[in-house]
C-alpha cells in the first residue's frame, strides 16, 4: 500500500526534461542538416555553371582563361562569396595537349575550397567519380578528350547553428562537375581566314586596296549573317608599328558588313533583298590589342582607314581544320598515311597539320584530296589511267597552238614545258586535265566537266598557271588542285577569270586546294567571277589591280593575304562553304 | 508548465515553417539554375518570346513557388550581350528593357536569372516575412 501512494511527479518532470532535450536537439540537428543539404544542392549548380563557362574559355582562349572563368562563375553564383582569388590560374598557362600533365589547383574562399582541373584525363578522380567514393565509372565514347574537358570541385564547410549543443559542430559537403566542349549546330560562315600563327601584316591592305567581307544570306532562317574575318596570328613576330592587321595608305579599307542595326553608323544598303549595313560584321584577331585597333593585333598608317568594325578578340585558334575535315577527312592528322610518293605536296605533314583534331566523320567522309593525289601521282607516273591521253609536242600536239582549236572531249595530261595559248587562240577541254608544267594564257582557255558529268577537277603536278591582262580563263564547275611548287600569276586587265567550284561531288564548293608555299598572285579583271572556297593554307595570296567586280560567293583561306594597288576584294561565302566553330558544352560528370 | 508548453509550440511551429522556407528556397534556386542553363543554349532572337520561354522554364522548375499569385513573386531574365532584361514582379510583366538583373562584374556574353518570393517564418505567437532570393549566371553559348 505504501508503494501505491508514492508520487510520480519527479519522474514526469524528468521524462519531460529528457523529451524536451531530445526534441530540441533533434530539431536543431534537422535545421543544420537541412542547411547542409541546401548547400550541397546550391554548390552542385554552382559547379555546373562554373565548369561550363570554364571549358568554353579553356578551348577558346586557353587553360588559364578557363580557370579564371570557372572561378569567376563560382564567385557570382555562390551567395556568400563576392570574389575568388584567380592568381592560381597562371599555372594553367600554355596550350593544352593530350599528353600534358593534368593541372589541378585549389583555392580557398570563405568556407569553400574550390579546385579547378584542366585537362581532365581519363583516370582523373573527377572522371571516375572516386572523388565521391562511388564505384569507379567507366569512360564512354561521348566523354571526349582531356583537353576538351574541365572539372570543378567544390567543398563547403558550414558551422552548425544549433547542433553544436550536442557536439555537431560543422558539416562538410563535396560536389564536382566535369563539362565537355561539343560542336554546336549554329556554325556561322567564314569569309576570310588567314592562318599564319605568329606573323605580322598577315592581312595587309595598302595602296587604296579594299577587303570587304560581305554578309551571308541564311535562306533557312530568312536573314543575313554577319561577314566574318579571322586572323589566327598571335602577333608574336610583330615589332615596331606593324600589327597582325595592317591598313596603310589613303583609301585602304578592311571592312566586314552584316545585317542592319548594329548601331555603328555605317552606310546602309540592300543585300540580296535584306537590309545590310557596313561594319556590322566581325573582324577577329587572336593577338592581344583588341577590342579596338591596337598593337600587336592591328595598326593603321599613312592615311589608311581604321578597320570597320574595330577588331575584336578571337579567343580561339581556328586552324585549317574545317577544310581538312570536309575534303580530307582523317582519323589522325599527326600520323597520316603515306601517299606513297615523295614528289607531291606532302600535304599531310605540312605546317600546323599537327593541330588538326581527328576528323569526326570518318565513317561517312573520305580523304578526297589524298585519294586524288594518290590517283594522279607524279609526272613520272604518266597518265593516271587509260581514259587520259597526252597533249605533248612529240605526239604531234602543239604546245603553242593557234586559232580556235576544236573542243577536246577527253581527259588530258598536258605535258608541255609551257602550254602557250596566245592571243586569238581558243582552247576548250571537256574533261579532266592534268598539267605537268606551265600554262600561259593570253588567248582563251575553257575547261568544262566531261560530257554527262556535273563536276570536274584540274590537277597541277607543278608549274605556273599564268594569265596575261587580256587572257580569258574559265574553270567551270571545277576543283583545281595545285601541288607544292605550283603557283598562279593572274594578271589583271581587260580579260576575264571565271572560276566556279563544283556544286556536287567529292569537291562540292571547293574551287582551289593549293599545297603550294609560293605566293599566289591574283588581280582584278574586267570580268571576274570566283565562286567557292579558295584554300591556300601555306601560301600568301596577293590581290592587286583594279577591274570590274562581279565576284560573289567566294571564301578565302590563306596563310597570309595582301591587297593593294586599288584592288577591291569582295568576299562572301557560298552557302555550302566552310563554317566557323560553334562551341557548346555538356555536363558529363 | 504553460511556459514550457508555449516554448514547445513555438519551437515546433518554427521548425515546420523554417523547413517549408528551406524547401521554397531550394525550389526557387533550382528554378534559377535550370532557367539559366536553358537560356545559355536557347537559340533565336532575344525578344519577348525568348524571355517568355526562359521565364516559363523557371516557373515550371519552381513547382508553384514562382506562380503569379505567390507572395513577392519575382522573375528577372537578362541577356547581357544584347543588353536586355525582362522582369515579372508580382505577376505583372514589364516589357523588355535595357539593363541587367544584378551587377556581377563579368564581361563576357552571359545570361542572368533572378528569382524571388516572400515566405513567412512563423513561431506561433509572432511571425516574420523573409524574402528568399536566388540569382544564377551562366555563360551564353550561342553564336553572337
Amino acid at each position: 500500500m505504501r508503494e501505491q501512494g508514492r508520487s510520480d511527479r519527479g519522474a514526469s518532470i524528468f521524462m519531460l526534461a529528457i523529451s524536451l532535450f531530445l526534441l530540441i536537439g533533434a530539431s536543431a540537428v534537422a535545421v543544420d542538416i537541412a542547411a547542409i543539404w541546401l548547400d550541397r544542392s546550391t554548390d552542385q549548380k554552382v559547379t555546373d555553371a562554373a565548369a561550363t563557362a570554364g571549358v568554353l574559355a579553356a578551348v577558346q582562349t586557353g587553360g588559364q582563361a578557363g580557370c579564371e572563368a570557372a572561378l569567376n562563375y563560382v564567385a557570382v553564383n555562390t551567395p556568400d562569396l563576392t570574389s575568388v582569388d584567380t592568381s592560381v590560374c597562371s599555372d594553367f598557362a600554355g596550350a593544352c595537349t593530350t599528353s600534358e600533365t593534368v593541372v589541378a589547383r585549389g583555392v580557398t574562399a570563405g568556407r569553400y575550397e574550390i579546385t579547378v582541373v584542366h585537362p581532365v584525363d581519363d583516370l582523373n578522380d573527377l572522371m571516375t567519380s572516386r572523388i565521391v567514393s562511388r564505384t569507379p565509372q567507366d569512360l564512354v565514347e561521348d566523354d571526349g578528350v582531356p583537353c576538351e574537358r574541365l572539372g570543378v570541385k567544390m567543398q563547403s564547410t558550414r558551422n552548425s547553428l544549433f547542433a553544436q549543443v550536442i557536439g555537431f559542430n560543422s558539416g562538410t559537403t563535396t560536389v564536382h562537375t566535369v563539362a565537355k566542349r561539343i560542336e554546336g549546330d549554329e556554325r556561322p560562315p567564314l569569309n576570310l581566314i588567314v592562318l599564319d600563327r605568329t606573323g605580322c601584316n598577315v592581312i595587309s591592305v595598302n595602296g587604296g586596296g579594299q577587303i570587304i567581307a560581305e554578309p551571308v544570306v541564311d535562306d533557312v532562317n530568312s536573314r543575313l549573317v554577319p561577314g566574318l574575318i579571322i586572323a589566327d596570328s598571335d602577333g608574336s613576330e610583330c615589332s615596331g608599328s606593324n600589327g597582325v592587321i595592317n591598313v596603310s595608305g589613303a583609301g585602304s579599307v578592311i571592312r566586314a558588313d552584316g545585317p542592319a542595326g548594329c548601331g555603328l553608323g555605317g552606310g546602309a544598303y540592300t543585300y540580296d533583298g535584306y537590309p545590310a549595313e557596313e561594319g556590322c560584321g566581325r573582324i577577329q584577331v587572336l593577338a592581344p590589342g583588341t577590342p579596338g585597333c591596337n598593337l600587336p593585333a592591328c595598326s593603321v598608317s599613312g592615311g589608311g582607314n581604321e578597320p570597320f568594325p574595330q577588331p575584336s578578340p578571337l579567343g580561339r585558334l581556328y586552324t585549317r581544320q574545317s577544310a581538312d575535315w570536309k575534303y580530307n577527312c582523317y582519323s589522325d592528322y599527326t600520323n597520316p598515311p603515306d601517299p606513297g610518293t615523295t614528289w607531291a605536296a606532302d600535304p599531310l605533314t605540312t605546317t600546323n597539320q599537327q593541330d588538326i583534331k581527328p576528323c569526326e566523320n570518318t565513317a561517312t567522309d573520305a580523304p578526297h584530296i589524298y585519294n586524288l593525289i594518290d590517283f594522279v601521282g607524279p609526272a613520272s607516273d604518266g597518265k593516271p589511267d587509260s581514259t587520259f591521253r597526252y597533249w605533248r609536242a612529240d605526239l604531234g600536239h602543239s604546245c603553242n597552238p593557234s586559232g580556235v582549236i576544236p573542243p577536246i572531249n577527253q581527259n588530258v595530261v598536258i605535258d608541255c614545258t609551257t602550254l602557250q595559248i596566245t592571243t586569238g587562240t581558243s582552247v576548250t577541254i571537256n574533261g579532266k586535265v592534268v598539267f605537268n608544267r606551265n600554262v600561259t594564257v593570253n588567248g582563251s582557255l575553257t575547261i568544262n566537266p566531261p560530257a554527262g558529268e556535273t563536276w570536274n577537277w584540274v590537277f597541277f603536278r607543278g608549274g605556273r598557271m599564268s594569265k596575261g591582262g587580256s587572257g580569258q580563263i574559265a574553270f567551270n564547275d571545277a576543283m583545281v588542285y595545285m601541288a607544292k611548287g605550283s603557283d598562279v600569276k593572274l594578271t589583271g586587265g581587260s580579260g576575264s577569270l571565271i572560276w566556279t567550284a563544283p556544286t556536287s561531288g567529292d569537291f562540292a564548293d571547293l574551287a582551289l586546294w593549293s599545297d603550294s608555299t609560293a605566293t599566289q598572285d591574283w588581280s582584278g579583271q574586267a570580268g571576274l567571277d570566283l565562286r567557292g572556297i579558295f584554300f591556300m593554307p601555306l601560301a600568301t595570296a596577293s590581290y592587286s589591280g583594279t577591274g570590274g567586280q562581279i565576284q560573289t560567293d567566294a571564301q578565302w583561306l590563306a596563310w597570309r593575304l595582301e591587297v593593294g594597288g586599288g584592288a577591291v576584294l569582295k568576299i562572301a561565302p557560298s552557302e555550302g562553304g566552310l563554317k566557323a566553330r560553334d562551341d557548346r558544352t555538356i555536363l558529363i560528370r | 508548465m504553460a511556459f514550457i508548453f508555449s516554448l514547445l509550440v513555438m519551437l515546433l511551429v518554427g521548425v515546420v515553417t523554417s523547413a517549408i522556407a528551406f524547401g521554397q528556397k531550394n525550389s526557387i534556386e533550382n528554378a534559377a539554375r535550370e532557367a539559366s542553363r536553358y537560356a545559355a543554349t536557347l537559340p533565336g532572337a532575344i525578344d519577348a518570346t525568348w524571355f517568355a520561354t526562359v521565364r516559363n522554364v523557371a516557373r515550371e522548375a519552381a513547382q508553384g513557388n514562382l506562380d503569379p499569385g505567390v507572395d513577392g513573386q519575382y522573375i528577372c531574365v537578362a541577356h547581357i550581350n544584347s543588353g536586355l532584361r525582362q522582369v515579372e514582379d508580382g505577376g505583372v510583366l514589364s516589357p523588355p528593357e535595357s539593363g541587367m538583373c544584378y551587377p556581377d562584374g563579368l564581361t563576357e556574353s552571359r545570361v542572368q536569372i533572378e528569382t524571388r518570393r516572400v515566405t513567412e517564418i512563423n513561431a506561433a505567437f509572432f511571425s516574420v516575412d523573409v524574402t528568399l532570393r536566388a540569382p544564377a549566371t551562366a555563360r551564353y553559348e550561342r553564336a553572337e
